[in-house]
């Protein structure tokens, strides 16, 4: 601390002494302009992603276009953090800001869902055991599942984990409260809070074990679509450990770190057209408390620990609305955006999501929806009892994602790499930089899946809802409703349009990544194309069984 | 009050101003310290030892201005400025989901705010057209280029013993 303190030392006896005036030339620029030079900043006071990408040290030099403080609030409608333009929700309908900010919005719309969560559990115990004729399988399988791919996740982001049933009791355990919000002192946190306090593993910060959960899951997916059984067991297991680790660990520890359906939604999130995100940049460099993470007397700490000052992805924000309430600027906003408008993957468990998620929309495309039958019986263990065929299924699945698509995507951006020899990036860097193009071609692919789900399987959907215990009701009039798929033959070729939609958006938005990795345009390019060679490739694959 | 331009303040509103700088920034790292205590430590350490220099800092200054101007009045905060002078801040909005701080990224962190306070002191200093403020700028410059200077040094042995 040496030079610091004689630095103190100076200030007092120059202070005394009167100085010496060292200031040389006349003022070129306004004051407000040195600031945002001296910050190196966007003007909306957020990093550019490549200033994000370099770090903080490197960020230290970076020269800025200066612009007026009192400009920075962003409007209605303005450039957001990829320069691309947003329009702030809340100041558009303010109504939806009174809204959120109500203490009891995020209650009032998790008990209904609670509700019916409960009652599907019912239904699994007591209702028809064979899954079409089951109001859980059909609703949550095929109902939930098409709602969350195709609109919940591309429009509204984490929308689903604002409703979502599993978390409740942890959430009770720990708060103790249901609408309340009880200001305090745990920790760095400012609220009371009760149950588990401990943090979590350090070794464990990461999506690995989501990674694992969601392919164990999905393993099993041909039991868990036909025993109500099997769902209502997952289910149950997923909240009891929500409420375990709420016991444990501090704040949403689950979510975070083990909930398999949070892995398919922190990363398809990313393409949300939907953003909650501060509105000045200047405002949270200034704000004290930082109470969006550390919670305050009017919200709770971010459960997700999401520091929203520098949010910059809706990856990890469960859109809880808590931060919201505790923004004492009240800076905080919804914003509607281009669609995948985050394109940084940062770390390589969200690569390896990536190639997950896509394995598997392919897995299940064939699987589920195939023509091949011995695919179906390889799958089904509890129907053909065939354990060494499903070990070798799930052998092939588990292969398929942790090694085999890797080693396409890492030939090809070692590939780019070479190409784009004139400006030398790590390979870490691309590996991890383009595998976001799986993330749009992998929703699309999901959503491809998903369409003739529902158009296929719908009329069980009308005759559950008539009688969802399989007991002969007739609520509505539907529960003789035939078997009805819809649009049958032209269902591949809806697929065909929504798989090219997707591998339109990977090339743009890889391209996009590319330019903010390299300095050149044309090592950008050259680094790209392979990648874009390979994403062609599995496109067409997804083609061949989609429409074969 | 209304925010104002910092080029519209006296040298005892400067003064004010950088007082409550570095008190402000004494509250947000000590909340940094107390976030990260549980998974990186040595960063919570640092942070804290800043908290604490920073308030020395503000006590200083405070007593500068005490022999300049007497017992205060009144207060300007960073709220009544329109610009942001040093405002310690993270650097990514997931560091608590994932295991990514440490030393080094708490130091760089640091540092960049330092950077930019004595960055803006200076041009402050060329830009000034009175003496008095001139001189006060040059002054809060030097106390933020030993913060800068410390910080460096830290990191260098960093890099040294890595
Ligand atoms: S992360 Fe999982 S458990 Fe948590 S709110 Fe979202 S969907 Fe629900
Ligand atoms: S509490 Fe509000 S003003 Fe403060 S850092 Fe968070 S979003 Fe920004
Ligand atoms: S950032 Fe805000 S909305 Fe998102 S999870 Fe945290 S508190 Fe909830």
């Amino acid at each position: 601390m040496s030079d610091a303190k004689e630095t103190q030392k100076d200030l007092q006896s120059a202070d005394r002494d009167g100085g010496n005036s060292q200031g040389a030339g006349p003022p070129t620029m306004s004051v407000a302009e040195m600031l945002a030079a001296a910050r190196g900043e966007k003007a909306d006071g957020q990093q550019s992603p490549k200033a994000a990408q370099s770090g903080p040290a490197e960020s230290v030099a970076t020269p800025a276009l200066p612009k007026p403080v009192a400009d920075r609030a962003a409007p209605a409608a303005a450039a957001g953090a990829q320069g691309t333009w947003r329009i702030n929700l809340f100041e558009t309908v303010p109504l939806l800001k009174r809204i959120m900010k109500l203490r009891s919005f995020q209650f009032l719309v998790v008990l209904p869902n609670v509700l019916v969560f409960y009652l599907f559990f019912a239904v699994a115990l007591f209702g028809n055991p064979m899954g079409n004729q089951n109001l859980m399988i059909m609703i949550v399988w095929i109902l939930w599942w098409f709602v969350l791919i195709v609109f919940l996740v591309p429009f509204g982001s984490r929308v689903w984990c604002t409703v979502c049933p599993l978390p409740f009791f942890g959430d009770w355990i720990q708060r103790r409260e249901l609408v309340r919000v009880r200001p305090g002192k745990t920790g760095a946190l400012k609220n009371e809070f009760h149950g588990g306090t401990r943090p979590w593993p350090k070794k464990l910060r990461n999506i690995w074990m989501q990674n694992i959960g969601f392919l164990a899951m999905a393993l099993f997916s041909a039991l868990l679509v036909t025993r109500p059984m099997a769902s209502l067991f997952v289910f149950a297991l997923m909240v009891a450990a929500a409420t375990i680790f709420a016991m444990i660990w501090r704040l949403r520890a689950f979510c975070n770190y083990l909930c398999p359906i949070s892995g398919f939604l922190s990363l398809y999130a990313m393409t949300a057209t939907l953003e909650l995100r501060h509105v000045d940049g200047d405002v949270c460099l200034k704000c004290k408390d930082k109470s969006c993470l550390t919670g305050s007397e009017n919200g709770w700490a971010c459960p997700w620990g999401v520091y929203v000052g520098k949010l910059d992805r809706n990856n990890y924000c469960g859109l809880c609305m808590e931060c919201v309430k505790s923004c004492p600027s009240d800076n905080i906003s919804l914003f509607l955006r281009p669609f995948g408008t985050d394109i940084h993957l940062k770390h390589y468990d969200e690569a390896w999501k990536a190639f997950i998620m896509l394995v598997l929309a392919m897995v299940y495309s064939i699987t589920l929806l195939g023509p091949y039958g011995w695919v179906k019986d390889l799958a089904n263990v509890t129907w053909t009892g065939n354990v060494v065929g499903f070990l070798l299924y799930s052998l092939c699945i588990i292969l398929a994602c942790l090694v085999v698509l890797p080693i396409f995507h890492l030939i090809a951006i070692s590939a780019g790499r070479a190409l784009a020899w004139k400006e030398k990036l790590s390979r870490k860097k691309l590996f991890i930089g383009y595998a976001y193009t799986l993330v749009p071609l992998g929703l699309f692919a999901w959503i491809a899946f998903s369409f003739p789900l529902l158009l296929v399987n719908g009329s069980y959907i009308l005759q559950v809802v008539s009688d969802p215990f399989g007991w002969g009701w007739d609520l509505f009039g539907t529960a003789e409703v035939p078997w009805t798929p819809i649009l049958p033959d032209i269902v591949p070729y809806i697929q065909t349009v929504i798989m090219m939609i997707g591998l339109l958006y990977a090339i743009v938005k890889g391209y996009e990544v590319a330019r903010s990795l390299y300095q050149e345009r044309q090592s950008a390019l050259w680094s790209f194309a392979p990648t874009t060679v390979y994403l062609c490739i599995l496109t067409s694959v997804f083609l061949v069984f989609f429409t074969g | 009050m209304p925010q104002q331009s910092f080029s519209e303040l006296t040298a005892e509103e400067v003064l004010l101003l950088a007082i409550d700088v570095e008190r402000s920034n004494g509250i947000r790292l000590r909340t940094f310290s107390e976030l990260f205590v549980d998974y990186a430590p040595d960063a919570a350490k640092l942070f804290a030892e800043m908290a604490d220099e920073e308030d020395e800092h503000g006590r200083l200054l405070e007593a500068t201005y005490k022999r300049r101007f007497g017992e205060a009045q009144r207060t300007v905060t960073e709220d009544d400025v329109q610009e942001v002078i040093e405002a310690h801040d993270l650097d990514d909005g997931e560091h608590l989901v994932f295991d990514d701080m440490n030393l080094r990224r708490a130091l760089q962190i640091i540092l960049k705010a330092e950077h930019q306070a004595e960055a803006f002191y200076r041009q402050a200093t060329r830009a000034a057209s009175d003496p008095e403020l001139e001189e006060l700028f040059r002054q809060l410059a030097e106390f933020e280029d030993g913060h800068v200077q410390w910080i460096e040094t830290r990191l260098e042995t960093l890099r040294e013993s890595a």
